[in-house]
């Protein structure tokens, strides 16, 4: 191999003779000193370039004297020129230290760089299958979202045939409908009637496996709030629902304590497979009698008895009771009259032959006339009288009712 | 069963607006305090999966949060909603992006 150290000095001088014999000329003592531009070619052809500065442990006679040549001026000059121009040398590395490394390889081993391996975590592997947990739950998310949009449209199925259904009689029952989701308004005797479509969470997974454990069912619940009423409370429910809905409202528990429990009149509804089911609890007998056992009620609850869940009429209605509502109330909270019906929307299993999320036209028939039920009932109502030892006892048990809250908020604030 | 003609029962006169029941008011629907639940639950989770890096933990506040949306009403706010679901995605994403490794199964080391 051929290898020539060319130091890029701007002041140096190129000489004229051939490679081989390249020399500095006119270099000061301390040029030559630092650049020995005399080439040895040692047996097996390697480049032996003297070099440079403070080598003590080399030789003289290593370097022979040569003789300084005078520099080259004028036109000589310009004609080497070239030869200081770096880029006339491509691809050699003109970089002293080079050299320098060279020299060292023989003299002493490369010592090994010592190598700290970082705490770098594995990268992802190349394999995605061993991912499959994230993919497992990757895919349930799918499947959730997939059942959500199944079941959203089931339940808005269910609603708009309801409502289609009921949509005839409630226009003609009724000046406004539909101002909230079916809030309906302007018609005797009522202030307002809003109807709530209780539907199972079908969209939600979690509430279709729970329903698997604890079935429940599609509930309509038809609220009418009278003008005016006789004062008494009385609920109608079956045993299961008794128990979670009639320890919620504050009107049945204070109105209609342990004594006055009692069953629907057997004589009318005795013959009805569900009669056994069902849990009368009323303020006064005389009112609930009446209202029960009047004929077109009896048929129409007789015939439906299976999807009734609760019927409640009060007028001192105010809703479940509220946690801390001896503390802050300090006066009686506001009531009022109202006729509440809670339905089935979908026909019993027991009854539909097959079980399907779709209202057939037997349903919607029932579904209708228990919604004439419930307006008839506002109607009868407000026609309704008691007699003059039921409306004493009535207005009775409503001031010892006022005076038991006003002596409680009373200590209440005392404390 | 019913008076035929609708003209004897409609009252156009006495029509009453709806107005939405204040809550604890005799109107009041009864709130189904599903949603709420899980809203808290998936953000409980979300800290848990994105401080102590668990992947699990994240994986479980995404579920929270879809189920807090399965059960969220109309009149819900959609905002909360959205952070629920950005907080649990962003979650999951740190947690691979500190440690790229694959969730280890429990039924692996038995």
């Amino acid at each position: 191999s051929f290898f020539i150290s060319v130091n890029p000095q701007p002041n140096y001088e190129a000489d004229d003779h051939d490679f081989e014999d390249f020399d500095n000329e006119g270099d000061t003592a301390e040029n030559s000193q630092k650049v020995n531009a005399e080439e040895d070619f040692d047996e097996d052809g390697v480049v032996v370039d003297d070099v440079i500065e403070g080598e003590e442990n080399i030789s003289p006679e290593f370097f022979p004297k040569e003789k300084e040549d005078a520099p080259l001026e004028g036109d000589e000059a310009d004609e080497y020129s070239h030869l200081a121009d770096t880029e006339e040398f491509i691809g050699y590395n003109s970089d002293s230290s080079s050299t320098k490394a060279q020299h060292n390889l023989h003299k002493e081993p490369i010592r090994e760089p010592k190598i700290t391996v970082a705490d770098v975590p594995l990268h992802l592997r190349s394999n995605w299958d061993s991912f499959y947990l994230e993919l497992i739950l990757l895919f349930g998310l799918l499947i959730y979202f997939g059942n959500f949009s199944i079941g959203r449209s089931k339940n808005a199925k269910l609603a708009t045939s309801w409502f289609e259904a009921n949509k005839t009689l409630l226009t003609q029952q009724f000046a406004l409908v539909g101002n909230y989701s079916l809030y309906c308004s302007g018609r005797v005797c009522i202030h307002s009637m809003t109807v709530e479509l209780r539907l199972l969470k079908r969209q939600d997974l979690v509430s279709v496996a729970m329903q698997m454990f604890r079935p429940s069912t599609d509930e309509v619940v038809v609220k009418i709030r009278l003008d005016d009423m006789e004062n008494f409370v009385m609920c109608l429910a079956t045993k299961k629902m008794a128990s979670k809905y009639v320890k919620d409202m504050t009107d049945i528990t204070t109105f209609c304590t342990g004594d006055r429990k009692g069953t629907l009149p057997s004589k009318q509804y005795g013959g009805c497979a569900s009669y056994s089911k069902f849990l009368l609890l009323s303020e006064i007998a005389e009112a609930s009698n009446s209202i029960l056992t009047d004929p077109r009620t009896v048929t129409v609850l007789g015939k439906h008895l299976a999807r009734i869940n609760y019927l409640h009429i009060s007028d001192q209605y105010s809703g479940p009771q509220q946690p801390d509502s001896l503390t802050t109330a300090s006066k009686m909270p506001p009531v009022l009259k109202v006729v509440i019906l809670s339905f089935q929307l979908l026909a019993p299993a027991k009854f539909s032959p097959k079980k399907t999320d779709k209202i057939s036209a037997d349903d919607m028939e029932q579904l209708r006339s228990l919604l004439h039920l419930v307006l008839y009932l506002a109607d009868k109502l407000s026609r309704f009288k008691l007699s003059k030892e039921s409306k004493s006892k009535a207005d009775k048990n409503r001031s010892r009712v006022e005076e038991a809250f006003l002596k409680a908020t009373h200590a209440v604030r005392a404390e | 069963m019913f008076p035929s003609s609708s003209s004897e029962v409609k009252r156009s006169d006495r029509v009453v607006r709806f107005q939405a029941a204040v809550a604890g008011s005799p109107n009041a629907p009864v709130e189904d305090p599903t949603p709420d639940y899980m809203n808290m639950l998936g953000m409980i989770f979300s800290m848990c999966g994105l401080m102590m890096r668990l992947k699990w933990c994240a994986w479980v506040a995404i579920y929270c949060s879809c189920v807090s949306f399965a059960n969220c009403r109309v009149t819900d706010d959609t905002k909360q909603m959205l952070s629920s679901f950005m907080l649990s995605i962003s979650a999951v994403v740190m947690s691979y992006l500190q440690n790229p490794q694959p969730m280890i199964p429990p039924w692996s080391n038995l």
